[in-house]
């Protein structure tokens, strides 16, 4: 019996190991389809030369990488999303610049140096945008309040990867967030119908005064910014209690409310460790400048020049730009309960659109808010 | 040549030498599914080599070999997971192959070199599955004709003294 032919008849078996029929059929019309989208290329073509594109689809990478080539493609294949990169609101691809682009960055900005600068990068990039919209004149209250709560919440993760970065990206982070601001303020000077729309913005001393010193509470060390919030926080507890029977109820609970919330930020920020203290104050910090925003809505105040916080407030002596931003409720200096309720309610809705992106220390120049008279 | 002949070529290679590239990416990859998009993957890369207007001689070795540096690729990356493992799961035969008596019959051999060594699997394969000659055995694999005509006899003996013993 010849053994090695019965070994080699019995591996023949697997001869018939085939693709299934179904199989076949599917693969075949795949590898058809490839083809004609891939068609032949002409002589004389520059890439008919050019090395074999390896790693072509389908299978070398599928089970490992693949999310990654996908992401990959969106930041460099995808000309849509390239495309998209230089949308405006109201531009058929801004959506996928906004929601689709920017994430992808985000999520390849692997230190928190690169985020930080990355947030920076979107912050100005909203600034622009705003600006350009400006120059065709489609600039109104809606687009201007969806920029800006997307402008703040990218503050806010600026900021929050800030806490973790180097300190050099700090500073050439805080100067991008910095200019960026200023630009929004001459943005917002020039069109008064956007600064009725964000009266958060209206570049009342006050509120820019806040803004800075918001922004100024987070190049501090971690010392300075526990003083110098206990010191703000304090000071606004007795401008607020001092102030009680000038205040409408409403608006004095909803300040209370965040003045005990920062009260027991920055007593629970003595206990813990290091990063979170530092959060945990930045918040308070952020709380006590949307309480300064209120305040300085509902009259002028007076500010300490070495902390930037509100010491006393004149109530008789509403801002200018208040009264324009709510027409009808003109002369509201005096304190007639229904025209503080007016103005109660303006604020308590600004204060939601700000509470919304936490500390973010641009909060009080750019938030904005549709106003009900 | 234009787009439709090269078509021509392309589907009627797959019809021909299909089949044989899966079964080599089954041996190679011991998963079925795998295999299938592996097969297409090896016939999407030679099709980048025909639109490019290049020549090969022999097609079916060619293909072999796209298959076995796909295989290394895939090795690379799936170093953890055990091949014997694979085996021993009964993944080769898992699919939608619909004659079960047959299914048997693979994974009788498959299971009798299943003690092999993978580069003797492989041998095995191409020489009296596939039938290829020695010389472009070794040219897919990359090794000399001397190693791969070493490696089939030993492969063989292996595999007979295997199956008397049993």
């Amino acid at each position: 019996m010849n053994n090695e032919l019965e070994t080699t008849e019995y591996l023949q078996k697997l001869s018939n190991l085939k693709l299934s029929d179904s199989s076949h059929a599917r693969i075949k019309s795949n590898l058809l389809e490839y083809a004609k989208f891939h068609t032949v290329r002409v002589a004389g073509d520059s890439r008919s030369n050019s090395k074999v594109q390896t790693r072509t689809s389908l299978f070398a990478f599928k089970f490992t990488y693949m999310p990654f080539i996908i992401l990959f493609a969106l930041i460099v294949g995808g000309g849509t999303t390239f495309a998209a990169q230089g949308a405006i609101p109201g531009d058929f691809l801004y959506p996928i610049k906004t929601e689709v682009n920017e994430p992808v960055r985000s999520a390849f900005a692997f230190s928190a140096d690169a985020e930080a600068n990355l947030q920076a990068s979107i912050v100005a990039e909203r600034i622009s945008e705003a600006e350009e919209l400006e120059t065709e004149g489609r600039l109104d209250t809606d687009t201007s309040a969806k920029l800006s709560a997307n402008l703040q919440s990218h503050m806010a993760k600026a900021e929050e990867a800030m806490i973790k970065s180097d300190d050099n990206v700090r500073v050439s982070t805080h100067a991008k967030i910095d200019l960026a601001i200023a630009r929004f303020n001459v943005l917002v000077k020039n069109d008064t119908a956007l600064a009725i729309a964000v009266p958060g913005t209206t570049s009342t001393s006050e509120t820019s005064t806040v803004a800075v010193t918001t922004l100024a509470t987070r190049k501090m060390s971690p010392e300075a910014l526990r003083t110098q919030t206990v010191a703000r926080v304090t000071n606004l507890s007795k401008v607020v209690t001092e102030s009680k029977a000038k205040i409408s109820a409403k608006v004095y609970a909803d300040i209370k409310v965040k003045l005990d919330e920062a009260d027991k930020l920055v007593l629970e920020s003595k206990t813990e460790a290091e990063l979170e203290s530092q959060q945990n104050l930045m918040k308070a910090a952020g709380l006590a400048g949307e309480v300064e925003s209120t305040l300085s809505l509902l009259g002028t105040a007076e500010t300490d020049p070495n902390t930037g916080a509100i010491i006393n407030i004149d109530f008789d002596n509403v801002p200018p730009k208040h009264i324009e931003s709510e027409t009808s409720a003109s002369d509201t200096s005096t304190n007639s309960d229904s025209d503080t309720g007016v103005a109660a309610d303006a604020n308590i809705q600004l204060q939601r659109v700000e509470g919304s992106e936490g500390n973010g220390g641009g909060a009080s120049s750019s938030a904005s808010v549709d106003i009900k008279i | 040549m234009n787009q439709e002949t090269l078509e021509k070529i392309f589907t009627e290679s797959f019809d021909s030498f299909g089949d044989a590239i899966f079964r080599f990416c089954v041996f190679k990859v011991s998963n079925r599914d795998l295999a299938e998009d592996m097969t297409q993957e090896v016939f999407t890369r030679y099709w980048q080599y025909l639109r490019d207007g290049k020549e090969m001689t022999n097609t079916r070795a060619f293909l072999y070999t796209i298959a076995n540096n796909l295989a290394k690729d895939w090795y690379k990356k799936k170093k953890s997971v055990s091949l014997d493992e694979k085996m021993e799961t009964g993944s080769i035969p898992a699919g939608s192959e619909p004659d079960p008596e047959r299914m048997a019959e693979y994974q009788e051999v498959i299971d009798a070199i299943g003690d092999l060594e993978q580069k003797n699997k492989e041998v095995l394969l191409l020489r009296y599955v596939e039938g290829l000659q020695i010389k472009d055995i070794a040219d897919i694999l990359n090794e000399t004709t001397n190693a791969i005509s070493v490696r089939i006899n030993r492969a063989t003996k292996k595999l007979k003294s295997k199956m008397t013993y049993e």
